[in-house]
């Protein structure tokens, strides 16, 4: 029964594929697809990003006076980038990209937000690419998670250290594939009728797997792409987007460091006997009311210089280490980059 | 994609170009949801009808029309295709492929076709909107309805930079496709040079002296005759499709 209701699905799904093949805007919901109420909670949804973005517009033009223009300009690369028609060979047709990869990782995802939603509205009214009831649904689906979960990738894996091609290409994959899964769920949601949503939303989303799928992949190679090429040629633009954090010299590390350190160690000198732990105030004062006193550690390290050489033990390991490995660590990793 | 920007079309001077953007805008938005909200099958049939045919008469091409309904047709024959095997208990024929049988229930064809008709009436009206209004005259009257400035002005420079660009990226894609890593050369290229160009365009707009759009900038031209006869007419309309509703 199961695999009989899988293939029904299969079977549908490939006839919607047929059917939508013949366009490159399977992206975008058109106009009149979704009943008013649900335009409508798709439009709520959308709005406090676009205002939030609207906000910070003013706050980023502050800092970088020309960011008004870049964004003017990332909003037509947008609009450019998911009206580029894409072959994809397992399908037969053409389809396009989002492009909220690329805006996302190079503006940040609330303003990425702000500019698809610009991208949207001019393609929905010139190109009858989407439309104005669905104008939110398609800002939620291919701004928002588009956007975020681009992000967040990009960030996530920039922490994790891995290769910035791999960064920008799972950031273009997942904003392709959030934007599909959202419009699919958009869909479902809407137009499921008195049948269970969540097969129309299986059917609708195996229905886009065959263009999406590898579309995915082919966006996670233009963004992975262009993050490198752009680092490489022009490594100044992904600084001054802050995309990029300036690399801060070891030394200036070191000095904070040991100058942190010794404002700590004055601080508690200073501070030595007014501020006993919570061991001594409470453990140690509850124990002893119950009959159970402290003992004598077996190694009491307070007694003459013991504490200090161990210190110096572990210092004198830890640096035998640190030059040991100072090549792999510090050398290899800047010739790669 | 300069021939299908319907923007083109409304640069040009007839009746309709020259009613007030605002009045076309509230009445299109107005006409959608009407039509959305609609119970009657002719209400969209009247609009898909008409509103080519008022194209026609402004001497849009029937290509360009055409070209502009098939994006929405597909997706609306799609919807309409898995609304009739999947929704519904009444079945009107089964569809044999190998083993498996696929069942069309005349519920589901009739609420897909009721669809259907909404994405192409409503298409109609955003095309009636776009052949007849130029963008920059759709953001001044945003700017009228108290849209934000900061937004609006984005608005306009993307507007400005799509044409812009789409020279540096229709050569930039005529080079040829090697691998996939040209792909992410193609896009980088686009970037830096939408980069370099929002520097320098920054700098010759500060240099000619300009400052942010804001509302006191709007120079909306009082409504003429012209606009009060539209304003007839669309009520007409408008009544008629409340009527429907």
């Amino acid at each position: 029964m199961a695999m009989k209701k899988t293939a029904f699905y299969l079977v549908l799904s490939a006839i919607f594929c047929l059917l939508a093949s013949g366009n490159a805007w399977a992206m975008h919901i058109s106009e009149g697809i979704l009943p008013m109420k649900w335009a409508g909670l798709w439009y709520l949804i959308a709005l406090p990003f676009v205002i939030k973005g609207v906000r910070d517009i003013k706050k980023k033009t502050e800092i970088n006076p020309h960011f008004k223009v870049l964004l003017g300009l990332m909003g037509a690369v947008i609009f450019i980038i998911s009206c580029m028609p894409v072959p994809v060979p397992t399908a037969g047709t053409c389809s396009h990209p989002a492009g909220t990869g690329i805006s996302a990782v190079l503006v940040g995802p609330v303003m990425s937000i702000l500019v698809t939603s610009i991208a949207l509205l001019i393609q929905a009214l010139f190109l009858a690419h989407g439309g104005l009831t669905t104008w939110g649904a398609d800002i939620v689906s291919m701004g928002v998670m588009g956007s975020f979960a681009a992000y967040f990738s990009f960030r996530i894996l920039q922490k994790l250290k891995a290769p910035l091609f791999l960064c920008g290409f799972i950031a273009g994959l997942l904003a392709d594939w959030a934007t599909y899964a959202t419009t699919s769920f958009e869909l479902a949601s809407a137009l499921h009728g008195s049948k269970s949503m969540l097969s129309l939303f299986y059917t609708i989303l195996v229905a886009f797997i065959p263009t999406q799928l590898p579309l995915g992949i082919l966006e996670g190679f233009l963004t992975g792409g262009m993050v490198v090429f752009v680092y490489k040629r022009r490594p100044d633009i992904l600084h001054s987007l802050g995309v990029i954090k300036k690399a801060i010299p070891v030394c200036i590390f070191a000095l904070g460091f040991a100058a942190l350190l010794l404002a700590s160690q004055t601080a508690l000198a200073q501070e030595q006997g007014k501020w006993p732990g919570v061991d001594v105030n409470v453990v140690e004062k509850f124990a002893q009311e119950q009959g159970r006193p402290a003992w004598t550690p077996f190694i009491n390290t307070d007694q003459g210089d013991l504490l200090l050489f161990v210190f110096l033990l572990a210092g004198a390991a830890g640096g035998f280490m640190a030059g040991f490995c100072w090549r792999k660590l510090f050398c290899e990793r800047e010739g790669a980059q | 994609m300069n021939d299908i920007f319907s923007d083109y079309f409304a640069q040009r001077d007839n009746f309709l170009t020259r009613l007030d953007a605002r009045l076309k805008v509230v009445f299109v938005i107005m006409a959608i949801i009407l039509t959305l909200g609609s119970r009657k099958v002719f209400v969209p049939w009247c609009i898909i009808l008409s509103v080519p045919v008022i194209l026609l008469s402004l001497k849009v091409p029937l290509k360009i029309i055409i070209h502009r309904i098939c994006a929405p047709l597909g997706i609306a024959l799609s919807i309409l295709c898995i609304q009739t095997f999947y929704y519904g208990g009444t079945p009107i024929w089964r569809l044999h492929i190998g083993a498996l049988s696929l069942t069309a229930y005349a519920e589901g064809l009739r609420y897909g076709y009721a669809i259907v008709l909404k994405i192409m009436a409503s298409t109609s009206w955003v095309l009636f909107l776009s052949m007849t209004t130029s963008l920059p005259k759709l953001l001044e009257a945003g700017l009228w309805f108290k849209l934000p400035p900061a937004w609006i002005e984005v608005c306009f420079l993307t507007y400005r930079y799509i044409f812009v660009l789409l020279e540096d990226a229709k050569t930039v894609f005529d080079a040829p496709f090697r691998s996939l890593r040209s792909l992410g050369v193609l896009a980088g290229t686009i970037v830096i040079k939408a980069y370099d160009q929002s520097i320098a365009t920054y700098e010759a707009m500060m240099l000619r002296g300009y400052k942010n759009i804001n509302q006191d900038l709007v120079t909306m031209e009082r409504f003429k005759t012209a606009d009060f006869l539209a304003v007839f007419i669309f009520g007409l309309i408008l009544i008629a499709l409340g009527m429907s509703c």
